[in-house]
């Protein structure tokens, strides 16, 4: 770990991260442990968010699971696409989440030299993503908030087209 | 009594670890850290220091009340350079460690942290950043495997991303 580097907590939209969740077809996602995940489901293979899906069910924060609902979301909408355009899950490793102490949730995917972690709080201005790495890829630390979902997207996009 | 260079974090289940491209790795709930009875706030997670060759064998073997083996995953390693660096970073009210030995456990220490007073944005962040550096001493179903694994061609891509997605808009987030 060399560097730690943080987003600002200012000048952001509170609630923007619960915009309507990025959906294929656009459909609105309903609350509680219902299915609300993207129409594309591959059942021959393992989707890489299905472990993280079944967090679902432990939530009692309203926020928290719509927040969650909302990530997951978009990870298997940027998922989705790699796997049209792939033609499989090829190399992308399982998210995996769990519920904390304090009632958050915490996913992780670790992705051999480095992992990326989201935390979910009741605040949504609590609530953000974590990168560190190992030696091999710099020794980073990154941090920021959820708020931008553009980014957050581009992020996943971007982490994925690199597995 | 100096600290060594390596604390053991026993793992109670072995869900606390979990296995990509046949590796390893410890996740975040591995560092769950309890309420305690201290005044500043702190919350601590249990360890043991790796005081010698004999540390983390018991760990291995400690028990619960009952007789059965405590840690049921196995231990984990983490250096503590890497504690230290998170001590220096948010300063030793935020994260320090310390020794606390009890009877029978001569090795027993805590990781301290203080989610009284931290964003817990932060302190997840350090959770995760422990796991990171944890080297997994697997019990029993994963012993042929590598403790850590690694996918060295990600390397120069991560630069990649980290350049393109963290350092040039550092503030985006």
């Amino acid at each position: 770990m060399k560097n730690f580097s943080q987003g600002t907590d200012s000048n952001k939209t509170p609630n923007s991260f619960k915009d309507p969740p990025l959906e294929p077809n656009g459909s609105d996602v309903t609350h509680g442990a219902g299915d609300s995940r993207p129409a594309f489901s591959f059942l021959s293979e393992s989707i890489p968010t299905k472990e993280a899906w079944e967090i679902l069910s432990k939530i009692s924060n309203q926020s928290i699971s719509d927040q969650t609902k909302s990530l997951l979301n978009a990870i298997d909408a940027v998922i989705g696409i790699t796997k049209e355009t792939t033609g499989g899950y090829g190399r992308i490793p399982p998210l995996h989440a769990y519920l904390d102490e304090d009632g958050s949730v915490l996913i992780e995917w670790i992705i051999g030299d480095f992992r990326i972690g989201f935390n979910i709080e009741p605040n949504t201005e609590d609530s953000g993503w974590h990168m560190v790495s190992n030696k091999k890829m710099g020794e980073n630390t990154f941090s920021g908030q959820l708020l931008d979902k553009k980014q957050i997207i581009r992020l996943i996009d971007t982490i994925i087209k690199n597995i | 009594m100096p600290y060594p260079k390596n604390c053991i974090r026993g793992i109670l289940k072995a869900n606390f670890v979990v296995k990509n491209q046949d590796s390893l790795y410890a996740t975040a709930e591995l560092f769950e850290f309890r309420r305690s009875d201290k005044p500043d706030g702190m919350h601590e997670a249990s360890i043991n220091w790796d005081d010698d060759k004999k540390a983390i064998e018991f760990t291995f073997n400690q028990k619960k009340n009952e007789g059965a083996l405590k840690y049921e995953g196995g231990v984990a390693t983490l250096p503590r350079r890497e504690l230290d660096k998170i001590r220096k970073l948010y300063g030793p009210m935020q994260f320090n460690y310390e020794r606390e030995r009890r009877p029978g456990n001569k090795y027993h220490g805590n990781l301290l942290l203080n989610l009284t007073n931290m964003n817990p944005r932060i302190s997840k962040m350090i959770r995760v950043v422990l796991a990171h550096y944890s080297k997994i001493h697997f019990r029993h179903e994963y012993s042929d495997l590598q403790p850590t694994g690694c996918l060295s061609n990600l390397a120069s891509l991560f630069k990649s991303i980290a350049s393109k997605v963290f350092l040039k808009k550092p503030k985006a987030f």
